[in-house]
This record gives C-alpha cells, sequence and structure tokens, in this order.
C-alpha cells in the first residue's frame, strides 16, 4: 500500500470519529427536559385540545418540552408494545385504551400510580367507579381520563312511525327492528362482527352477556363459557346476536370498521345502533337528519324481568412509563390535563361524548354548559347512570390481564363470524371458543 | 525515541498492507451482522422458546413448529397465500405483458398511454385502501351500486364483506394496481430486441404468435423471470394493502401468512410463535426462489 493511499485511509477514520463525537457534542448541547406523550385522539377537537394542554405545560415549565406522537387507536396497542419489547422508546405519558392499559401492566411497561392518586386528593377525587375499574391487584395502573357507556341509540322519528317505544327488552328490539326492516333503504339492525377494531363486536357482546348473566369466566378466572348452566345463557345471548344478525342486518358488511358501521345508523340506513355518547358527535358530523332526532336508552334486557341494565363500558386512563427518568415532572404534567382550563376544553371537544372522571368536574357546571350536551342530556345521564352497573369490556370482575387477552385476540368475534359463515354450528364454536379461552389464560399466565 | 516511532510506524503500515482488503471491507461486514446476521439468528432462537409480549421466556425446543403446523388457522393461511401470490402474480405478468406487447413500439401518443397506465403503481398504499374501500363499499360503494342499478344483484353487494368473493377482488386490486411495474419492465426488455431479428421473421412470413413464440418470449425470457421472482417475494409477504381492506376478513378468508403472523404477535401477544412463522414462510420463500432461478437460469452468465 502507498503511503498516500494509507493515509487517505487514516483520515478517512479520523473524520468519521470526528463526526460522530461533533454530533454528540451537538446533541449535548441540545438537551433539555422532553416529556414524551403518546395517544390516539387522531380528529382535529381532541388533538388540538392536548396540543394546547402541551403548550400551556411547556410556557409555565421553561425548558420543558413535551413531544406529542399520536398514532390511531388500532396501531397503538402494537406500537406501545413494540417500544416497550425496543428497551428505552416507551413514552413517559400514553393514553390507551383500558385492556391495552392492563396488558402494559402486566408487561411492566407502566408503574402503579397510587401517589399520583394522593395528588389528585385521594380516591375522592374520581367520580364513581372509574379509579376502581382502574385497580388491579391493589395497585392503580392509571388515572381515567374519560369513561364512557354504550346505550342503544335510536331515531325517534322512525319508531314513532311504526309506533313504537325505545326497546327494553330482546322481544322489543327484535319486534322493532322487524318493523323497519325494509332492505336495501332500511336495515332492521346492522349487528357488528368485524376484527377490524378490538371493541366494536366486544362492546355488544358483553353488553348481551351482562344483561343475560351469561360470563366467559368466574371470578377466580377459570373459564366457564363452556360449564354447566351458564353455557345454556350463553348460547342464548349469542343466539339471540345471531339472530339478529340473520334477519335484519347486511351480511357483507363483516370485518368492515367501527366507525364504518356506524355510518348505517347515522346515514339513516338503520334505525338503532349500540354506541357511546359519541353519537351526537358522529350524527351531527355526519349531516344527514336532524341530531335532535337522537334518542338513547340503556341496553334492552332478555327478559323485563330480569332487572340487569349491564352494558359496556371502555375507559381511557393515563399511564405512566415504568422507566420515566422525571416522574415527578410527568405527574405534573398529567395534573395540568385535569386543570378545569385543559380538562373541560378537552371535554368539549367531543360534547357529552367522554363523561369526566373527576367528581368535581362532573358536579360542576362547566362541563354542562355546552349547547349539544344540553340537547342530548338524557343520553349523557343514561350513560352515567350505567357506570354504576356496567363493567369494562370481557372484564365483568375488575380489570385484568385475560379479559384484555380475549379482547384482543378477538376470540368471541371469531365465534359469530364462523357461525355467521357457516362454517360451525354455534355449539362447536362455544366449543371452540372455550378451548381458545384456556389457551390464552395459560399464555397469560399468573399473574 | 526517533528510531522506536519509526518502528511503530513501519508495523502500522505493514499491518495496513497486509490486511487492507479485510479493513475496507470490515464496515460492510459489520453492518450485515448488525441487520441481518443478528437479527435472523435472534428470530431463530425466539422460535425455540416461548417468548410472550407479557413476560419472560424458556426454551421449549420445537414445540411451537409442531403447534403451528396442527393449527387449521395455519392451513387456511398457507392455502389463502398461496391463491392470492399465484393469482395475484399470474395475473399481473399477463395483464402486463399484454399492454407491454401492445406498447413496446413506437407510435403516434404510446408514450401518453403509457404514462397513463402508470398511474396506479404511484398511488400510496393508504390512498389506494381508501379508494377501493369507497368504490366497493357496502353502504354507498359505486360498484356495488352500479351492478345493483344494471339488475345484475338483487342488493348492493359489497364483494370484500363476502366470502366467496373477497379473495378474487383483493387479487384484481392488487392486480390493477402491480401491473404497470410488469408493463414497463417488459417494454424495457422488448425494446432492447435488435430490429434485424423481427425483420428477418417478417422476410420468412413468421405471423404475430409465431414472432412471440420464437422472436420475442425468448428475448424476455429472463427478464420475465426476474420480474415474476421478485414479484412473488413482494406479493408473498403482502401485508399493508390486505391489513387496511379487509384484516383478513370476513372471518379467515383472506388471512395470508403476513397477517397471520401479525396475529399471533401482537393479538395473541407470542412472539415465539411468530418468529418460527417467519423462519418457515422465509424457507417457503427460499424454495420458490431457488425454483425460479433453476426454470429462467437466471443466475448463469449468458443466455
Amino acid at each position: 500500500m502507498t503511503r498516500a493511499r494509507r493515509g487517505g485511509v487514516l483520515l478517512f477514520l479520523m473524520i468519521g470519529i470526528a463526526m460522530f463525537i461533533g454530533s454528540s457534542v451537538v446533541v449535548c448541547a441540545q438537551q433539555q427536559t422532553v416529556i414524551t406523550f403518546w395517544h390516539s385522539f387522531t380528529e382535529g377537537p381532541r388533538k388540538v385540545a392536548l396540543d394546547d394542554a402541551a403548550r400551556l405545560f411547556e410556557e409555565s415549565h421553561p425548558g420543558v418540552k413535551v413531544e406529542i406522537s399520536i398514532s390511531p387507536w388500532a396501531t397503538s396497542y402494537s406500537k406501545a408494545f413494540a417500544a416497550h419489547e425496543a428497551g428505552d422508546a416507551f413514552p413517559d405519558v400514553i393514553a390507551v385504551l383500558a385492556d391495552t392499559a392492563m396488558l402494559l401492566y402486566a408487561a411492566g411497561a407502566v408503574r402503579p400510580v397510587d401517589d399520583l392518586v394522593e395528588a389528585f386528593g385521594g380516591p375522592s377525587a374520581f367520580y364513581g367507579r372509574g379509579l376502581e375499574m382502574m385497580t388491579w391487584k391493589g395497585n392503580v395502573i392509571g388515572i381515567p381520563l374519560y369513561m364512557h357507556d354504550k346505550n342503544l341509540n335510536y331515531r325517534r322519528d322512525l319508531l314513532e312511525q311504526v309506533g313504537e317505544e325505545p326497546p327494553q327488552t330482546w322481544e322489543d328490539w327484535y319486534r322493532v327492528a322487524s318493523k323497519l326492516h325494509n332492505p336495501p333503504q332500511m336495515y332492521g339492525q346492522i349487528m357488528p362482527i368485524t376484527v377490524l377494531d378490538t371493541f366494536t363486536t366486544p362492546q355488544w357482546v358483553h353488553a348481551l352477556f351482562e344483561e343475560n348473566y351469561a360470563y366467559m369466566y368466574d371470578e377466580d378466572f377459570n373459564v366457564i363459557l363452556d360449564q354447566g348452566d351458564n353455557r345454556r345463557l350463553v348460547k342464548e345471548s349469542l343466539s339471540f346476536f345471531l339472530l339478529m344478525w340473520e334477519n335484519f342486518s347486511k351480511h357483507d358488511t363483516m370485518d368492515l370498521g367501527g366507525v364504518a358501521l356506524n355510518e348505517f345508523f347515522t346515514t339513516g340506513r338503520t334505525p338503532m345502533y349500540q354506541e357511546s355518547t359519541f353519537e351526537p358527535y358522529f350524527v351531527t358530523t355526519a349531516g344527514v337528519w336532524d341530531p335532535s332526532l337522537l334518542g338513547g336508552v340503556r341496553p334492552p334486557q332478555p327478559g323485563i324481568t330480569t332487572g340487569r341494565h349491564g352494558g359496556a363500558i371502555d375507559l381511557i386512563p393515563l399511564q405512566v412509563s415504568a422507566t420515566t427518568k422525571n416522574p415527578e415532572l410527568v405527574y405534573e404534567f398529567v395534573r395540568s390535563i385535569f386543570s378545569e382550563e385543559v380538562y373541560v376544553k378537552f371535554l368539549h371537544a367531543v360534547p357529552g361524548g367522554m363523561i369526566p372522571t373527576l367528581t368535581s368536574v362532573i358536579e360542576g357546571e362547566a362541563f354542562w354548559d355546552n349547547p349539544t350536551i344540553q340537547l342530548h342530556k338524557e343520553l349523557v345521564q343514561a350513560s352515567i347512570e350505567g357506570l354504576k352497573t356496567s363493567s369494562l369490556i370481557y372484564m365483568p370482575f375488575g380489570i385484568n390481564p385475560y379479559g384484555a387477552a380475549i379482547k384482543n385476540e378477538h376470540t368471541m368475534t371469531k365465534l359469530l363470524s364462523f357461525v355467521a359463515l357457516g362454517e360451525k354450528t354455534l355449539d362447536e364454536a362455544i366449543d371452540w371458543a372455550a378451548a381458545e379461552l384456556r389457551r390464552i389464560f395459560a399464555n397469560v399466565g399468573t399473574f | 525515541m526517533t528510531s522506536r516511532l519509526g518502528n511503530v510506524r513501519k508495523a502500522v503500515g505493514g499491518f495496513l498492507d497486509r490486511h487492507f482488503g479485510l479493513i475496507i471491507l470490515l464496515p460492510t461486514v459489520v453492518f450485515i451482522l448488525m441487520t441481518f446476521v443478528y437479527p435472523v439468528t435472534v428470530n431463530l432462537w425466539l422460535s425455540l422458546t416461548n417468548k410472550s409480549l407479557l413476560g419472560p421466556s424458556s426454551y421449549i425446543g420445537l414445540r411451537n413448529y409442531v403447534e403451528i403446523f396442527a393449527d387449521p388457522e395455519f392451513a387456511t393461511a398457507v392455502i389463502n397465500t398461496l391463491v392470492w401470490t399465484v393469482g395475484s402474480v399470474g395475473l399481473q405478468f399477463l395483464v402486463g405483458l399484454g399492454f407491454a406487447l401492445l406498447l413496446y413500439g413506437e407510435f403516434r401518443g404510446v408514450r401518453l398511454f403509457r404514462v397513463i397506465l402508470l398511474t396506479p403503481w404511484t398511488v400510496p398504499i393508504i390512498v389506494l385502501a381508501l379508494i377501493w374501500q369507497w368504490m366497493l363499499g357496502s353502504l354507498s360503494g359505486i360498484l356495488p351500486y352500479t351492478v345493483w342499478r344494471m339488475g345484475l344483484t338483487s342488493t348492493m353487494i359489497a364483494p370484500l364483506g363476502m366470502k366467496s368473493m373477497v379473495l378474487p377482488t383483493l387479487i384484481l386490486i392488487d392486480v390493477w394496481r402491480a401491473f404497470p411495474l410488469m408493463m414497463i419492465s417488459l417494454i424495457a426488455g422488448l425494446q432492447t430486441i435488435p430490429q434485424e431479428q423481427l425483420e428477418v421473421a417478417r422476410l420468412e412470413g413468421a405471423g404475430p404468435f409465431q414472432t412471440f413464440r420464437y422472436v420475442l418470449w425468448p428475448n424476455i425470457l429472463r427478464i420475465s423471470g426476474m420480474l415474476l421472482a421478485l414479484r412473488t417475494i413482494w406479493t408473498f409477504n403482502t401485508f399493508d394493502r390486505l391489513y387496511l381492506l379487509t384484516a383478513g376478513g370476513p372471518g379467515s378468508a383472506s388471512e395470508t401468512l403476513p397477517l397471520y403472523v401479525y396475529k399471533k404477535v401482537w393479538f395473541s401477544m407470542q412472539v415465539g410463535k411468530g418468529a418460527a412463522l417467519s423462519v418457515i414462510m422465509v424457507i417457503i420463500l427460499s424454495l420458490l426462489t431457488y425454483a425460479y432461478i433453476k426454470r429462467f437460469k437466471l443466475l448463469k452468465g449468458e443466455q
């Protein structure tokens, strides 16, 4: 090798090393305290409200930067787990669905936040069972940001046309759907069978199970889906779902996303739909029919005598990373989101859609001081009422990793699709699902 | 002191002289180790464990592989993947070849035609998914509506929501998107054929079929093989558009191996099983690629 070439190689190596050191120096010089915050509020108003919350926090904390990253609900779960598996990529604060929150806690990605609850003024600062629903084995795993319970929403004018009251029982529900079924203009009841999101079908199945006292597993986490009298109740609930699907739903809607399915209601192609109090927002946004025609009741029961109005609750908590470098600052940031200035603005981004979790806000005036909430007060009140008796989807005995995993794996949705597509009988599908649940429980392990 | 410094310089110089090739190869070797050998080795190891997203793992030998082969969903995914890959790549090639034969010559407006036909290939996947979901939608899709209004169906039927129609529909969407790549590559191949060969064929009285059989096809055989091999690998591994359009549904009617792996890792949290599935996919793809290489003599130096 010539001296010149050798010199060239050495020079090349030295330049490389110098660039590496130089870039490290630049990074160090730019260092400031950064709080990373991941959420899934992709639509305008809620995103803007949280952007404003971050800006306000930065203004009151010089030298602190809040970096927000947004991913849709459908991908937030895999993104969060990928970040956890990657090591130090997990955000300081994350807003996720309740089941994802449970699994993140089980995986050790997030920390218990009992001390943060105290900073809010203790458990009494939280309304109803919100905090209880975020408690697993005595630890609070996330601060509930908002919650909602599902109602059976309906079109007042359409029900009046056929001389019907809002359905109270499954029999009422079937009869109303039957009277209004006139495809392709109107489908009596669009029933969702979809794996495109993790909540649409589960929230319907969960409500049908709850109302009929049917369970997938017992309080000790034993699978009882296919056991004894419970199997009969399970079969009744699923049979009713499939009866409505068979007779009144549009069969090529299988595996459409929740938003697309709800469009049948908001565009006037099905008279009823089970949804959260987001429905006024969806109906208003679609602009096809007058939102004042929207009504809502608790999900119908199998018989009027059962006395149960159990429904499905969605709860979105804020969780704090187990490895955050600035826990006190991060706690302060979480609390800042609940300041009245920020929190009510966030809740009003989808008026009535998100039920507050703080007692002071739900009992105060600011939350209710909104024309959309006033217009749909009946729906919002029904949802708040439901929070007393309903439970988290697939978690009738409180939050746990097993129910979360069942929801995640779409086991019950697959069961329905097997029967709807004629691949299995209902009994075969229940046996299949019970075996799947036992596999899932074994896979999740003991916590 | 000076002589010691000289010795060091001489030793360093000698070392660089002897190992210069190795030194300049080193960054590439390190890069390959980091980006290929390490992940593949880790994946192989994971496939022999019961690694879950929720906690620690332990060695379980070949149990993941045994369970996968016993799973009926795996068999469905394999069949769907083969139908999807063979159907999509085969049709892409035939349609691409057809348009290439029409458009490889020079005539008025030919470049405009090529550009217009190339457009689907440039559409981003997310836009493609939204366009087709809208056009095939159950509620107001323009295609189901048209078919219904023409009296061909009794109601609006969304093919992506129907078990019997979903896979053929997805294949047609993929052909629509990907045939331009075939077309443009084959046009490039056809344009390299010496005019003398075509002239001789014409003088010998060869018809269009004979010209294609004895002149055009032999000249584009290797580029066809290369295209088919690459498109097979890409199509086999397709995840994005299938996930966005149907997520494998209805039921598991359009669930292919990449979607099955995704569900095993993320929904079932079974990372070990997902890793084993990846190994199986690599083996299947390697066999397919080897078959293409043998059939089209892709690694031979001359035609």
